[in-house]
Parts: C-alpha cells; structure tokens; sequence
C-alpha cells in the first residue's frame, strides 16, 4: 500500500512540473506583444512599454521567467495580474465561488445521476430507463452553453424562477440554477455508467451465488451489488471534480459568476500571462489532487489494488 | 460496507452543508431611494489619468464632472470651469466655478487640476491617457524618447497657478481645439487623498478601489470587483442641475447577453451603449419604445498598406471601394445597427459633410469591374485580394461578405486572412508582411475633425499602420491646428479630408450607432457623446 502510494505521489509531483512549464511556454509564446494587446488598438508610448516590460520581467530569458513563476507559485506570491491586480486578491475573491457552484454541481450530479442510474440498472428496460436513455443522449449530445441559455432563458427570465445573473444576497440560492447546468453532463454521463455498471454486476456470477446461498434481494443489491458497481463511479465522480471547476469558465460566464472561470475567461482574452498561468497550475494542482484521492479510494474500495 | 458507502458520500457532502450554513441572506434594501442599475464590463482602472476605455469612464462619469459638456453641434461648453479662454490659442486660461468641492470634503482648487494633470503626464506612472497631455508644454522634458532613461522634468512647465481657482495652460504648439480636449476623462482633477506624494507625482494605489470625485454621485463602499461599484447622490453636489435618482450601481458583467436576460427579467434597468448582436432581431419585439438608437463615433474602415504592391494604383482601390455594396452588408450582417460611412470621419463632430468620398463609395459594380478591369485586373492584386482581421472581435461575417461581394462584381478570387489579435496585424504592418488589405476601427477621444484625420492620416500618426503619407494633407492639418478660431480650422481639415477622397488611403465603410435600452423603472434615458448615460437626467418612470 505505502508503495502505491509513494508511486502516485511522486507520478503527481512530475505532472504538476511538467504541466505548469508546458502551459506557460504556451501562454508565453502566444502572446507575441502582451503589453500591445493589453493596449488594444491604441499604441502605448516608449516609456509605458519600459514600465511594463520590467515590471513582468518580460526582456528576461524564459527560462528565467519561468524560475521567477515557480517560484512565486511556492512561496505563495503570485504577483500582480496585467491589470496590476494582486492575483492572490484576484484568487481568494473567485475561488470560493467557484468551489461552491463546483460542490453544489457534484452534488447533483451525486444525487439525482447515481440514484437515478441506480434505479434505471435494476429495472433495465423498463420505462425508466427507456426515457432516462433518450433524455441523456440527447443533453450529452447538447453544448452546455446551448443548455445554458436555453435555462436561463426559460427558467430565469420567461418563468421568472431564478435571477439570470449572479445575485450574492441571494446567497447559495443563486448557485442553484447554473449548478444544475454545469452538473448537467457529468449528470447524464454518471447516470449511464451507473446504471450499465449495475445491471452488468446484477448479472455477475456472485449474484447468482448469494442468491443460491438464499441472501435477501435487497441484502444482495444494497451490500453486493452497489459497493462494486460504485468503484467506476467513484473513479469517474473524482476526476469530473476537476473537469466541474474547469467546465466552470462557460456556465460562468453565462450566469455572470465572477469565479475563477471567469477570470481565466478575462485572462485569456487579454494575453494576462501570469494570471493565466497561476489560475491555469492551480486547476492542474485541483486536478491531480483529486486523482490522487481517487486512487487513495479505489484501493479502499477494491482490495485487488491495494493487495496488487 | 453500505455503512462505508454513506460515509464518503457525507465527507463529499460536508462542504456543501457547511456553506449553506453560513450562506446567509443580506437586505436587498429599497429603503435607501431609487437606485439605478447599468450594465457595464469589469473597468481596467479607476484612475482618471488611466481611463480611455468606456468601462471605466463610465464609472467615472458618475463620479466626476468634466470641464466642458458639448452643445447640440457638438462644440464644447463650460461645464465644472466658469470661462476656457485664449487669445492665441497657445496659452489657455481656464478659470473654475467657485465652490465645488470633492466628495470627502477638500475644496477644488487649480491645485486639483494641476497636481492631476503633472501625474497623468508623468511617463514613468505608465497611465493609459499619457498621450493626451503631449500637447502641453514640458510633456517631452517628462517623457523622454529613450524611456530607460529618467525624466529631466517632473513638472509639467506649462501649468502654472494664478490663484485658488484660476490656471494658465501653455501648449508647446497652438491647437485650437484645445477647450475640446478637456471633455475627456484624462482631465478630471484629484484630490490631496488621491497622492501619496504630489511631489514626485505618486497616487495612491488604494484610491482607484474607491475614487474620490466632484462629481454627482460618490462611492457607496469600494469597487466590488466583477460584481458591481455602487454610488449615491453626493448631497453637496456645487453643479447647477441635481441627480434625480439616490444612486446608481454599476453592475459588472461578463458577457453582453447577460446583460439582457438581466433586462428582460427586471434585475438591471440600462444597457448602454451596445446591445448585443444576436438580440438585435428580436429587440423592438422584447422592449418595444424602451430600445433606443443614436449615432456614435466609431468608425469602421479597410486600409491598403502602402508597402504592398498590389494597391499601389488608386484605381485599384477605387475599384474595390465601388463594388462593396455597404448598404446590404449593414442590413444583413448588422441588421441595421450601424451605417453606411461615405466620409473619412463620423458624422458627431462639426465641419462633418456627407459623402466626401464621392463616387469612390457609392455602390456601383459595373464601373467597378471596368476600372478594374482597365487598372490590369485580377494580375495586378496578384491573384486575389486577402482582408486581414482579427478573429477576437466578431469580424469574420462581414468579411466574408465583403470578399463574396468583390468576388462576384470584380471576379477575383478574395479570402479572409484572419489574425489572432488586432496587435498581431499591427505587428506584421510594421514588419511590412504581406497580409492584404486590413479592417481597423476608430473611436474619437473627443468631437473634432482632427481627432480622426490626426492619428489615423497625418504622416507621423499615432494610428496611421498603412503608412499614408502626403505632406499637402499634414500641412493643412497644422494650417488647421494653428487657425484663429476652430470655425476657420475647420475649412483647413476640410480641405485635407478632400485630399483623401482623392488619394483614398483607406475604404471608409460604416460607422456605429449607439443602440441601448431600459427598463420599466425608469425614464428619461438618453446617452451623450461620448456614449455615456446622462445621468443627471434620469427619473423614476411615473406608472
């Protein structure tokens, strides 16, 4: 187990340096005058240009830049955005939000996907899953900016339900309607895996046997059947954490949630390197992070691995 | 072992019950007044000196009062000052209104101009507004061509107080558009809380969260980052027309359509001044009278780059200009938010006339094609005529209208070369790359005709990436700068912009209209030159 774990601890370290110097190489290379684009169609004077191009160390070498980055990144100082922003500011003020329209988004998903694929496995072919089949296809099929403004438009402004927009008075309430957008994939994709999952361990060979051993259906369904059923859905729930916050940056943009996906929106659009850059490891870090914990789960969950 | 099952789905579950906890609900409050909400985009700066983009003014319309408001005709007229006066347009004598004072209480004085004014100039503060106090004498001793090295100066020598409410401003060169200027955000004044050192031109980087004006309205707390900056009606307010309303909240948006579900669902009550463009269809059905239209000062044009070969022959450009048919492309791609341009300015300056192009812009294919033909066709633009443009403002349809319309009335093979960012087509005109011709868009930074003939075709202009140099034209500009009184300079410019009907540098193509709207709530909306909201005009609608 300790191997295992010191493995995938060391495999995260390597892909967190790795990703981050890739991404910033990227970013970097992109933006072939970020001071330019910040300017838009008006030209900056000389002595702007000097002021700038200090400030972000853009006349240093790249590798340099980068030394300076990471170690910002470590040490917690982030510096300041283009916009001459703190980014630390910049991240405590959207990062709350975010986790919590990501948390209420897994929420759902967890609730009304594994339930429901739950429900649809172990009456396969019946109404239920005839029509949840059809529903799902159709909305993993569907943008999610398209399920986005049709929401908001039908729900929001036509039935007057929910606020549009961002609304912080209204507290966790205003979350309710773009987390139900954003869950809305892994939704219908949790759903389908859940239920193929069940209905695939109903038939297995232990089944047969607990139930030739004269084991209570409910017994061999709630213990037997959900606990292995669950091992893929676990999987497939830890790493939709990290693709919620990152599929955050359309449903908030739509909702107008001034989140981190927002701001990487805004950083994108304005060549904001270090902004960019910062938001963009830290998704990375979100991203292995819940990996690792994953992995941590499964082993809990399925003693071949841990054993293996 | 379901046991294990729900307790992973309560750990998962913890954060989320905790937050909705402590999610508690805050008083939306109508017990403070009427209060109008407008939509706006998160402002880059707050800093008057900073601020040329229109998020930010916006903001600081509300805050501050410029010098000159502008007539019917667009000319200016003393607004915060008493009298702007010069006999030879080179020394300006701008004198206050007495009793002003900013919203903490310290009175306005030329100390406030002045101290505003030598930090928006100093080069090494890096504001975006620099470039307009370069017509000020001693910008250059604070602005030195090598920027690594350190200013000479810190003061700008022509400003000079004569006493608490009266300054003299000395410009290195006469311009006789120089009370015009002063409209623009770069010259609101600043108090003493602003600096933390006058001397040596320091503002505070605390006071853009929570700017300090003379202004109708002041702050109500700080600027609320991507989500709103609220004022109120500031109660001393010394102008000579009051607010109406209690306050009015910016709410900051990230997208334009937001904005309008916003509207339609009675959470914002002005969009100004651009609806967004896939709501234009539907808009007179969804707001009926409260969608409201009005000309702006952006233009929109396509540039020949000099350097390229294949537009040398001002037939050829002719040509191109004759067969785009601008009418249908406003129609069709616009439906009708903007308008056929048929002059090299837009029509919200005086000294504007009508189709100045002349024949060069009317539609006509047939003429198109024989010129064309006769200027040696298709070989002369090599094979085909490319429009470069950049993919992150919404471009691509009309260009390729434009192409389809060249390639059917010219019968040339024309693509759209599109470029990431605008900076990158700056960037490949200045290394001279072949890219075609390029679309490029103008907005005034204050109503006169030198506004737009200065930057965008003067021979050394600060815009001018197509590289038209003619010196006839660069004279009459300064012929015109340097006239008696803006009525004779505008005969000057007129005479220059005559010059590029001829020459025909660039395509003049459209120019915006303003198109905004508003709620039930209120009335009397209305936006001014500059495309802001005439704040001081808004009232509760009566039911």
């Amino acid at each position: 187990m300790s191997g295992f774990l010191l493995r995938r601890l060391l495999q995260t370290v390597l892909t967190f340096v790795g990703a981050t110097f890739i991404i910033y190489a990227l970013m970097f290379s992109i933006a072939k005058d970020p001071l330019q684009a910040l300017a838009g169609e008006k030209p900056l004077s000389p002595s702007q240009r000097v002021q700038l191009t200090a400030q972000y160390h853009l006349d240093r070498p790249f590798l340099v830049q980068y030394g300076y980055y990471m170690k910002g990144l470590v040490t917690g100082k982030f510096g300041r955005a283009i916009s001459g922003r703190p980014i630390a500011d910049v991240l405590a003020e959207s990062w709350p939000r975010t986790i919590q329209l990501g948390l209420m988004a897994l929420l759902i998903v967890m609730l009304v996907g594994v339930a429901g694929g739950v429900y649809a496995g172990l009456r396969r072919g019946g109404v239920f899953d005839q029509t949840s089949l059809a529903v799902t296809l159709v909305i993993i099929g569907t943008p999610i900016f398209v399920i986005g403004t049709v929401f908001q438009s039908l729900f929001a402004v036509k039935l007057g339900w929910f606020r549009p927009s961002f609304a912080p008075e209204l507290g966790l309430a205003t979350y309710v309607l773009p987390a139900i957008v954003l869950g809305m994939l892994s939704l219908a994709t949790g759903m389908r895996l859940t239920r193929t999952s069940v209905a695939e361990n109903l038939r297995a060979d232990y089944v047969r046997t607990a139930a030739a051993k004269g084991l209570t259906h409910r017994r061999i369904v709630g213990v037997h059947v959900l606990r292995n059923s669950l091992i893929p859905v676990v999987t497939f729930l830890g790493t939709e954490v990290g693709g919620l916050m990152s599929g955050a940056m359309v449903t908030e943009g739509i909702f107008n949630i001034p989140g981190i996906g927002g701001r990487l929106f805004q950083g994108i659009k304005l060549e904001d390197g270090p902004l960019v850059v910062t938001i963009v490891s830290l998704l990375i870090l979100i991203y292995l992070v819940t990996n690792l914990l994953v992995d941590m789960l499964y082993a809990v969950l399925d003693p071949r691995i841990r054993r293996g | 072992m379901l046991l294990r099952a729900t307790a992973l789905g309560l750990i998962l579950l913890a954060p989320v019950l905790s937050l909705v906890g402590c999610g508690g609900k805050r008083d939306a409050g109508e017990s403070q007044g009427f209060v109008v909400s407008i939509g706006i985009g998160e402002p880059k700066f707050l800093t008057p000196s900073s601020v040329t983009e229109s998020n930010g003014s916006d903001v600081l319309n509300a805050l501050f009062t410029r010098l000159v408001d502008y007539d019917a005709q667009f000319r200016p007229v003393e607004l915060a000052a008493e009298s702007i006066t010069s006999t030879d347009n080179k020394v300006w004598t701008i004198k206050l209104r007495a009793g002003w004072t900013f919203h903490n209480g310290e009175p306005v004085t030329a100390d406030s101009y002045i101290n505003a004014w030598n930090a928006g100039a100093w080069g090494p503060n890096a504001h975006d507004g620099n470039y307009f106090f370069a017509k000020i004498a001693g910008y250059d001793a604070m602005n030195p061509h090598d920027a690594k090295q350190a200013p000479s100066a810190k003061k700008l020598t022509g400003l000079v107080k004569k006493d608490e409410l009266t300054f003299e401003v000395t410009l290195s060169e006469p311009y006789v558009n120089f009370k015009s200027m002063l409209g623009y955000t770069v010259f609101f004044p600043l108090p003493l809380a602003a600096f933390k050192s006058v001397e040596n031109n320091e503002i505070d980087p605390a006071f853009q969260e929570a700017p300090i004006g003379q202004g109708p309205f002041k702050m109500k707390g700080q600027w609320q980052h991507d989500q709103n900056i609220e004022t109120v009606a500031y109660d001393k307010y010394a102008g000579a027309e009051k607010p109406k309303v209690a306050g009015i909240t910016f709410k900051i948006y990230q997208h334009l359509t937001t904005q309008y579900q916003d509207l339609l669902a009675g959470q914002l009550d002005i969009i100004s001044p651009q609806l967004p463009l896939e709501n234009m269809a539907t808009v007179k059905e969804d707001l009926g009278s409260r969608f409201k239209q009005s000309p702006a000062s952006t233009i929109q044009i396509l540039a020949f780059p000099t350097y390229d070969k294949r537009f040398a022959k001002v037939g050829i450009r002719r040509a191109i200009s004759m067969a785009i048919d601008r009418d249908e492309i406003i129609h069709t791609i616009f439906r009708d938010s903007q308008v056929s341009l048929r002059s090299f300015i837009a029509p919200l300056v005086p000294g504007y006339r009508e189709n100045t192009c002349g024949e060069a812009c009317q539609y006509n294919p047939k003429k198109a094609r024989e010129l064309f033909e006769a200027e040696g066709g298709v070989a002369a633009v090599g094979g085909k005529i490319e429009i470069a443009y950049n993919v992150d403002g919404g471009h691509k349809p009309w260009v390729d209208a434009t192409c389809n319309q060249l390639r059917t009335n010219l019968g040339v093979e024309c693509v759209g070369n599109p470029q990431p960012k605008f900076s990158e087509m700056l960037t490949k005109a200045e290394k001279k790359d072949p890219m075609g011709m390029f679309r490029m868009g103008w907005i005034f930074d204050y109503p006169t005709m030198e506004a737009y003939l200065g930057p965008l075709y003067s021979t050394h202009g600060s815009s001018n990436y197509y590289g038209y140099s003619n010196p006839e034209f660069d004279r009459l500009l300064v012929e015109g700068d340097h006239a008696a009184t803006p009525e004779v300079a505008i005969l000057s410019y007129q005479k220059a912009e005559d010059l590029l009907a001829r020459d025909l540098p660039v395509i003049p193509l459209r120019y915006a209209r303003n198109s905004f709207a508003h709620s039930t709530r209120v009335a009397n909306v209305d936006i001014d030159t500059f495309a802001h909201v005439k704040l001081l005009e808004l009232t509760p609608a009566t039911p």
